[in-house]
């Protein structure tokens, strides 16, 4: 197929590089330059998919981001992208695209019936038809609507490209790199601001990419490209083309997505970043979005060839492609004229301009008279036919003032219609930081207002709608915003001289009765051409009680979708303005989110994936635990070994081997994980004794004591053991998960409650590498290792600590037991942990000593009774629930939680309480979190009497054994309890949380 | 006589693989010190002890002839010097007898990579908010942030080298993370 379409010269593509790409099965050549869109056309494709809930044949309307039809299912395979749009999809060699919402082609879509049911799939169709039976809604209803009005196809496999994200600081930050942005841009850059400039498409320029000017003796093109040349010899100023501004935040904070390979063929991306999403941060924005043109929303303004006048220019002037070759343009302002004589003069035939103002005149006028056009002043384009293509328009005259006719039907063939309702300013991204926007009666669009953020507006999306007006706002927001971040601007240079024609005036005409009234007969006014609502939708959405714009948004669907209603906002609010005979400024607009377009998960991830998506912790004996063969689990962002497994054992098995070893031999554990705080200061001790809820003034140095930490509210948050070094210095363990939360919590109460207290706190987490040898045996073995140490138990008590030399290393080894065994946590520098780790394995392989993981660990400290936080507890647990009176100091004056003991809820007898739970059936292992009732036999929903916290099969006692917490528990020993589990109810004593040595009697070997 | 090696430092194990650019520095003294500011004499033993004036201004680094000063906070620092840190911490602990300090050898507790080149702003955009552009951090700063989501001390050493202070258990991610994102920019011929 050759391009039939495409001018004879002209354009700013490459006709030297041709490019070849398939569309629905079918080969096409473009050039180097072209979008899809604009190469499609350049072939004469114009049918580019089927419409959402009618199925009608829809083309290309714009040539950007505002296009609502020409969605694409783009690329194969694993990199498939649904619903991407035409206009801004940059040709490449080998691309392949298809249509979306066709079936089982775009030529031939079976549901396009629907359109023969248009009567009746009105605003509200699916929520007035589908709401009964209820019971059909998920199963059939959802699934069928869901298929039929589907879009594209997401891929199936995961993304294999690579994406990434970077952080940027600038003084001035301008979106948009048209003639507003570009000359911000250089006004901001010559102040030596660092600044950024953004542009959504392959090359800056914006409108004048698609325009013809002179700007000081040059034409457009070589404008653009000394300010371009200019701004990239400043060390700190940032260009980024292909990038869309997409959010903007609080602060001066936006979001941008720069596809960096996207327009690249595929041998060409490997290995590349695809997508990169750059978070700015800015001190002061230049928003240079500039406008988007509305369509006029007419009878049957949908087939494919009716567009965007603008876009028509695009095409024309930038791509150099002859989207019709017969033109009707269809207008309410000057400026579109503009389309008309662009088209003529590359080849085009326009033979007619229908305006439906009554008076036209100026500059673009008499220019369209000259090349004798014929103009239809008065008119209205009051229907079209054709099928896959526009072939002709009805046009009629209007009696002026009146939406009446007031001739006969002139039939027109045609097979183009350039449409123009005037421009909207891209306002989105304004709008997305709060600033406050305003209707311009004379120029007939929401203008910004005022400005929540510290921004300045130029160009199209201030109201400069002539270059002129563009290239002086421009500069001033651009200087203006250098002044506001302390940079001084250079001397304004004199205003270029421009060759423009007078964009005249517009004339509102927000809605074009056809032939009958609006909603009568089969014609169609569509207003959101991507949701398929139309100007009678609005009204029955009125007539049904939805006055509201957001209701309206939400019954009809105007401005969802993928563009969001680029090109049907304004005139859906302005339509129902009229309907509610209410001003525009009292409709108001919807609400503008980011993103501005759709934005690939991928991007957004970045990096964050897989191995990447949270930071992982390791200790320095990590490499030993994977060698031997450890499985992991995560603790906070910790990978402890969860246990050792060796070869052909189950799970139960490696643990019964663990847990036996420990109570009969010896274990070894690598406990690194604990969080550290050394706690210096000549108050220190008085700060332990409010901060835990036991007694710490006279904890002798060299000692150990264990205590529980509460919030204000009474309830356990953390526990763990301190060691007094010396008289003014301690070091406190915390739980893993808790180490930085409770080293924060430290700090808040020394900085804003006890500033009187001398302590400072440091932590030391990473310093120290645990290793914990526990069982009858860890004593033996820490003797080969540490030789000259002392420690019989009359010089080495329980709840002590010695420094010394183990393993030939410097260390501090604890004696504390969370197992209920004898147990030495030897403390190294943590890089010398794996050495300690392996003498303390050679050391005690004569003892077979055993490494166990955390599950194990679970297990023997279930067996003692010994609690977890955040296991245990769950934040609305005191140590009086858990049955830990005993560490409640009654005496001390104060300490954080205190008051909360005797406050009525906490002193309640039926709080959830610590019991243990032994099953009927020994075998019996109760799930975690199993729901316990008192009785199994009442009726549904059943009163809950607790929970199960921890379960095991306990090895060293034969049998399974939980910890629940149990309402008023305490005072329930030896009453059964019960678990309604899927297809059983599991039978349970309640026993005290102590299953093994009661007595202590282990804990000296 | 205890000793404190074999020292492995914690990200030995993929720092051999680094791209150009990105080293694993090997282990030398690090001492947390708090104290505060505003006594004189505090200022002085630590002077007497270090040959450094400490910082006052946030995020600068003080360098003497054997120790550099890093500011943390008003009342901590982090002093760096070749070697082992016992001797560090027993002048300073003589030199501030009986004053309120905390003095802590934290030597193990982070390790420290070495980012330079031509790609080491582009790094640190990939893995960090904060501003590294150089008219806003220079050689003599320091600031405590997140790397790879990941608690961080950056310390510029030279016009386009930085210390990046990671502690010990993030390091093999953070380490990672940083040869990853130097990956894009290819080795250097």
């Amino acid at each position: 197929m050759t391009q039939h379409f495409r001018a004879t010269s002209g354009g700013r593509i490459n006709r030297r590089k041709a490019i070849n790409f398939t569309f629905n099965g079918q080969s096409y050549i473009g050039y180097e330059g072209d979008t899809l869109a604009s190469a499609l056309l350049a072939n004469g494709v114009h049918l580019l998919g089927r419409s959402f809930k009618y199925h009608r044949p829809r083309g290309i309307v714009a040539a950007g981001a505002e296009e609502p039809n020409s969605m694409v299912q783009l690329g194969e395979g694993a990199t498939t992208e649904p619903n991407i749009r035409a206009t801004q999809i940059s040709l490449y060699e080998g691309l392949t695209a298809s249509s979306v919402n066709v079936w089982p082609n775009v030529e031939f879509d079976i549901s396009a019936i629907n359109g023969l049911f248009a009567k009746i799939m009105t605003a509200g169709f699916y929520n007035k038809t589908f709401m009964w039976p209820r019971s059909l809604w998920m199963k059939l209803y959802e699934p069928v609507i869901r298929r039929a009005a589907g879009w594209g196809r997401a891929p199936t496999t995961s993304d294999p490209d690579i994406y990434d994200h970077m952080h940027l600081h600038v003084e001035v930050m301008v979106v948009g790199g048209g003639p507003a942005g570009l000359m911000a841009a250089l006004a901001a850059g010559r102040s030596c601001a660092r600044v950024l400039l953004v542009d959504e498409q392959s090359e800056f320029g914006g409108s004048l990419l698609s325009t013809k000017r002179q700007i000081g003796g040059k034409d457009e093109t070589a404008w653009i490209a000394d300010m371009v040349a200019e701004l990239e010899a400043m060390p700190d100023v940032t260009l980024l083309r292909r990038s869309t501004t997409f959010g903007y935040y609080d602060h001066n904070y936006l979001c941008v997505l720069e596809q960096k390979t996207d327009h690249l063929p595929a041998a060409e991306r490997k290995g590349k970043v695809r997508q990169r999403v750059w978070h700015v941060r800015a001190g002061q924005v230049v928003l240079a979005t500039g406008a988007h043109e509305r369509p006029l929303v007419f009878a049957d303004n949908d087939r494919p060839g009716i567009m965007l006048a603008g876009a028509v220019q695009t095409y024309v002037n930038r791509y150099g492609v002859l989207p019709g070759k017969k033109m009707v343009l269809f207008t309410n302002n000057d400026a579109a004229y503009e389309a008309a004589i662009d088209l003529q003069a590359a080849g085009g035939d326009v033979v007619a301009i229908i305006d439906c103002r009554h008076e036209v005149s100026g500059e673009l006028v008499d220019a369209a008279r000259a090349l004798d056009i014929e103009i239809l002043a008065g008119y209205a384009i009051t229907g079209t036919s054709g099928g896959k293509r526009v072939e002709s328009v009805e046009v009629r005259k209007i009696q002026k003032g009146a939406k009446v006719y007031t001739s006969a039907a002139r039939s027109i063939d045609c097979d183009l219609v350039a449409m123009s309702g005037g421009w909207s300013p891209v306002v989105h991204l304004f709008s997305q930081s709060q600033g406050q926007l305003h209707y311009d009666e004379a120029k007939a669009c929401f203008l910004p207002g005022t400005p929540r953020q510290v921004q300045q507006v130029a160009g199209a999306l201030a109201g400069q709608f002539s270059l002129k007006d563009c290239l002086a706002g421009g500069y001033k927001a651009g200087a203006d915003a250098a002044r506001a971040t302390g940079f001084t601007p250079k001397r304004k240079p004199a205003a270029p001289e421009i060759d423009e024609p007078d964009a005249g005036e517009i004339e509102p005409f927000w809605v074009v009765p056809g032939s009958r009234p609006i909603g009568e007969g089969m014609a169609k006014h569509f207003v959101d051409l991507q949701n398929d609502t139309t100007a009678a939708d609005i009204e029955l959405a009125v007539r049904e009680g939805f006055e509201s714009v957001e209701h309206i948004k939400r019954y009809t669907l105007t401005g969802f979708g993928t563009d969001q209603g680029k090109t049907s906002n304004i005139n859906a609010l302005a339509i129902l303005s009229g309907i509610l005979e209410k001003p525009i400024p009292k409709i108001g607009t919807t609400t503008f989110r980011p993103p501005y377009t759709p934005v690939s998960y991928g991007a957004l991830a970045g990096r964050n994936l897989g191995d990447w998506s949270d930071p992982v912790r390791v200790t320095s004996i990590h490499d030993w635990h994977v060698n031997n063969g450890a499985l992991f689990e995560n603790v906070g962002q910790w990978k402890r070994p969860w246990y050792f497994p060796k070869a052909g054992e189950t799970m139960q098995e490696a643990l019964n081997r663990e847990c036996l070893a420990v109570r009969n031999g010896v274990g070894v554990l690598d406990a690194s994980t604990l969080g550290k705080i050394d706690i210096r200061g000549p108050d220190a001790a008085e700060f332990l004794n409010r901060i835990y809820t036991n007694a710490w003034l006279k904890l002798g140095v060299g000692r150990v004591r264990y205590g529980l930490m509460c919030h204000e509210d009474g309830m356990v948050f953390d526990d763990g053991t301190t060691a007094r070094l010396a008289d003014d210095r301690f070091l406190m363990t915390t739980t893993t998960g808790g180490a930085a939360g409770v080293l924060d919590w430290l700090e808040e109460y020394l900085q804003t409650e006890w500033t009187d207290l001398k302590v400072y706190c440091t932590s030391v987490t990473e310093q120290w590498a645990t290793v914990s040898i526990a069982g009858p045996k860890a004593g033996a073995v820490l003797k080969k290792l540490a030789p000259e140490m002392d420690i019989s138990h009359e010089n080495f008590p329980f709840l002590s600590f010695k420094e010394g030399t183990v393993a030939g290393l410097k260390a501090r080894v604890f004696r504390i037991s969370f197992t209920g065994e004898l147990t030495y946590e030897i403390n190294v520098p943590w890089t010398c942990g794996q050495a300690l780790w392996e003498a303390v394995m050679a050391a005690g392989a004569e003892f077979d000593i055993t490494p166990y993981g955390t599950e194990s660990m679970h297990i023997l400290r279930a067996e003692k009774g010994f609690i977890i936080v955040g296991q245990e507890t769950d934040g609305t647990t005191t140590p009086q629930d858990l049955g830990m009176d005993w560490i409640v100091s009654k005496v001390k004056p104060d300490f954080i939680g205190k008051r909360s003991f005797t406050r009525t809820d906490t002193a309640r007898k039926d709080r959830k309480q610590l019991v243990g739970l032994l099953t009927d059936k020994p075998d019996d292992v109760l799930p975690e979190g199993a729901q316990l009732v008192f009785d199994p036999h009442a009726p549904k929903p059943m009163p809950m009497a607790g929970h199960v916290t921890s379960s095991y099969y306990s090895a060293t006692l034969g049998r399974s054994i939980a910890l629940a917490l149990v309402k008023g528990g305490h005072d329930r020993k030896r009453q059964k309890i019960f678990a309604p589990l899927e297809g059983k109810t599991v039978t349970a004593e309640i026993v005290d949380p102590v299953f093994y040595d009661k007595e202590g009697e282990r804990l000296n070997g | 006589m205890a000793k404190n090696s074999p020292w492995i430092t914690p990200a030995a194990a993929i720092a051999r693989d680094f791209p150009a650019g990105l080293t694993e520095l090997s282990p030398r003294a690090q001492v947390n010190l708090r104290g505060i500011l505003d006594e004189s004499s505090f200022m002085t033993a630590v002077k007497t002890a270090t040959g450094i004036d400490l910082p006052i201004t946030p995020n600068k680094v003080a360098t003497g002839k054997d120790h550099k000063a890093l500011w943390l906070s008003p009342d901590e620092w982090l002093l760096i010097g070749e070697g082992e840190a016992d001797a560090l911490v027993h002048r300073l602990e003589n030199a501030l007898t009986g004053q309120h300090v905390a003095i802590n050898d934290v030597s193990a507790n982070r390790t420290i990579f070495e980012l330079s080149g031509p790609h080491g702003h582009h790094v640190l955009m990939k893995s960090s908010e904060f501003d590294f552009h150089p008219r806003v951090f220079a050689p003599g700063d320091c600031v405590q942030t997140l790397i790879a989501k990941s608690q961080a001390i950056v310390e510029q050493v030279g016009e386009d080298a930085f210390h990046i202070y990671v502690r010990s258990s993030f390091s093999r991610y953070v380490g990672a993370w940083l040869a990853e994102a130097l990956a894009e920019y290819g080795a250097p011929a």
